[in-house]
């Protein structure tokens, strides 16, 4: 895997609603360097994952980008034709998103659905593209991958749906994954299963971009954090400095509200 | 002692796999116990796939137990009469895993709202309007939402909008099934105290699924642990994170991330894969992954057995120590962890 770094800049935009414009995102910049894993985290609402579907370009038709520059190795990806596009898209920078549950196919087996995605990227067969599938939900540690496979979205459990769908954005080996909220409804012994899993391969050049609320799982695994705040970034540093010297008091705020929360844990 | 709002007993769920000829039996929910008082906050823990979620659609009917009865207020929910059947559902409400499936995408915000008060309270439309309003308020929603779809929120917006459609009716028991997941620790916060509030007010129990071990430390009274269908520890809150008998509850308390920089907990680690549900030997679950066993753990499956007062774990291993240490999940660098 060769290194791709990310890079957004000035990214702006807005709802289109009945009742007018409702500005969402507001010069959103940051950087998330290439054998890394940079979070992204901030209130609810704030376009953390409006900015993520505005990096592959698939954020619903009402929102409308105003300015603003995706740079993917020095090319802005938003002004790439549809069509290089598509190349892009789960080839080269792929997501796992929110909701896994709905973004998987309802009326297809999970095995199937994956062996589609590699096959849509990659010259294998049938055979080859399903044996792929089965290792890729094995590398997430779905038990019984074989059979696991044949099964429907909905014999899944809420976890082992999520696992399949980073197992789908990591079959054409991406060079850069952005993770929305991809460990929420896992238990803490495979959310480390899977934050190590994603260690191993940003060490092999990977970049990572993780949406979450967990600051537990950025202390941990991520080297840089953006900081969000109602459409803009308010921070953005070392996961070091953030936690030891936030500078913005949204971010002091943020720790303020985990440390009461988690404090009784340690 | 507290009225007992929702118990179960004996629960199980199977689910039969696999193409013709090749049956077999996925044992989601193998014999499960469980009660929860008026006012009390009951924690479901557990190994993701492990059977939480399907405990829960049991508990609501929404899937038939393969065995097991479930009570609501004393009641067996089964041999009801479809009117009480109603009555059941407004006493006992759902908060589903994902809002995005369970919230009706063709209902605006308001609609949704507006829905159960109108169905169990019967609130004209004057009074529905005003109650509307109270609850988006009251999970911190703007009334600018009421009049947006599902898909035009972000994840936390849907997860609130969840709340307070099942608090609308004023129940006697929520099923919340990873209610904050998708919320930042401030509004979390505020969350967790808004359920705090209602339950002081209306003395609602909780049942309370979730990954999220410090909401559990927070919240929950009591804590059951599930581990492959079965529950493998349960007990005070208190008792059960300061001295975790069973190796599942240690590996799992042991690898919640530390919000801190350069902190990290002394791991208990398991090993090996994690098996599947589907055609489980008469042994304890872990058997292949847990670094204390020995042989006879592949025996028969152990049943919980007292450790503590209110506090049971299912290992004769580590249930026969007499003197067995406390063993906190404590934080590595000392001194670094707040308390
Ligand atoms: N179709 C839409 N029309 C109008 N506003 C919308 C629409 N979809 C999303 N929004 C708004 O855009 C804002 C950003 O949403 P986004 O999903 O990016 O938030 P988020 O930071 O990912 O939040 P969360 O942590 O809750 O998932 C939210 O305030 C949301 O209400
Ligand atoms: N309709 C179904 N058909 C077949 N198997 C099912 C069905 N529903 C659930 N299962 C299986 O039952 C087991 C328990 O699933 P359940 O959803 O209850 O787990 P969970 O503890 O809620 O997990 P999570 O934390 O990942 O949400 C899993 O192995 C799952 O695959
Ligand atoms: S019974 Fe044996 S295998 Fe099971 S948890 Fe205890 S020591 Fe481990
Ligand atoms: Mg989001
Ligand atoms: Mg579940």
């Amino acid at each position: 895997m060769s290194g791709a770094s990310l890079r957004v800049e000035g990214l702006t935009g807005h709802f289109r609603t009945r009742r007018g414009a409702v500005p969402v995102l507001d010069d959103v910049s940051f950087t998330a360097r290439a054998g890394q894993v940079t979070a992204i985290v901030g209130e609810t609402g704030s376009g953390k994952s409006l900015t993520a579907l505005s990096i592959l370009r698939i954020a619903p038709p009402e929102f409308v980008v105003e300015r603003g520059r995706v740079l993917l190795d020095e090319v802005d990806l938003l002004t790439l034709p549809e069509r290089r596009m598509r190349a892009v898209r789960g080839a080269r920078v792929s997501m796992v998103f929110q909701d896994a549950r709905a973004a998987l196919n309802p009326v297809l087996p999970v095995g199937r659905q994956l062996a589609d995605v590699c096959r849509l990227h990659r010259p294998v067969n049938r055979r080859d593209a399903e044996k792929a599938a089965v290792e890729a939900l094995a590398a997430v540690q779905i038990p019984d991958a074989a059979r696991r496979a044949r099964q429907y979205p909905h014999e899944f459990s809420g976890g082992m749906a999520q696992r399949a769908l980073i197992a789908m954005a990591l079959i054409c080996e991406p060079e850069v994954v952005v993770f929305d909220e991809p460990t929420t409804g896992l238990d803490v012994t495979i959310q480390a299963e899977i934050m190590a899993l994603i260690g191993t391969l940003t060490a092999g050049g990977l970049t990572a971009l993780l949406i979450t609320h967990d600051l537990g799982v950025v202390a941990e695994t991520c080297a840089a954090v953006v900081v969000m705040r109602d459409g803009r970034v308010v921070e953005e540093a070392s996961t070091e400095d953030v936690f030891t010297r936030p500078r913005h008091p949204y971010t002091a705020e943020l720790l303020a509200a985990s440390r009461l929360v988690e404090g009784s844990l340690a | 002692m507290t009225a007992i709002v929702l118990s179960a007993s004996g629960l199980r769920k199977h689910y039969r796999i696999g193409a013709l000829g090749d049956h077999r039996t996925l044992v989601a929910v193998d014999d499960v116990d469980l009660e929860v008082r008026a006012g009390e906050t009951v924690a479901l823990v557990g190994e993701s796939g492990s059977g939480k979620s399907t405990v829960a659609r049991c508990l609501v009917h929404l899937v038939e137990p393969t065995a097991g009865e479930v009570r609501v207020a004393g009641e067996p929910v089964r041999a009801r009469p479809v009117a009480a059947l109603t009555r059941v559902y407004r006493d006992v409400q759902m908060v589903f895993q994902d809002p995005n499936s369970s919230l009706d995408p063709r209902m605006t915000v308001r609609a949704l709202l507006a829905e159960p008060l109108r169905l169990h309270l019967r609130l004209r439309r004057r009074e529905r309007d005003d109650r509307v309003r109270e609850l988006v308020e009251m999970v911190g929603l703007r009334t600018d939402h009421l009049d947006r779809y599902p898909h035009q929120l972000s994840g936390g917006q849907r997860q609130r909008v969840g709340i307070a459609r099942a608090l609308a009716v004023r129940p006697r028991v929520v099923i919340l099934d990873e209610p904050t997941s998708s919320l930042d620790v401030s509004v979390r916060g505020q969350i967790l105290d808004l359920l705090a509030r209602v339950q002081r007010e209306l003395r609602i129990g909780y049942l309370f699924i979730t990954h999220d071990l410090a909401v559990v430390r927070r919240v929950a009274h009591r804590v059951l642990v599930m581990y492959l269908g079965g529950i493998v520890e349960q007990g005070p809150t208190g008792a059960v994170f300061a001295r975790p008998v069973h190796p599942y509850t240690r590996a799992l308390l042991s690898a919640a991330p530390v919000p801190e920089w350069g902190v990290r907990r002394e791991r208990f680690h398991l090993t090996g894969e994690i098996p599947s549900p589907v055609d489980l030997p008469d042994q304890c679950r872990l058997v292949g992954r847990c670094p204390l066993a020995v042989p006879a753990c592949a025996h028969a499956r152990p049943p919980l057995v007292p450790v503590g007062p209110g506090h049971a774990a299912a290992c004769p291993v580590e249930t026969s120590e007499p003197t067995a240490p406390p063993r906190g999940p404590g934080a590595v660098r000392a001194g670094a962890a707040p308390d």
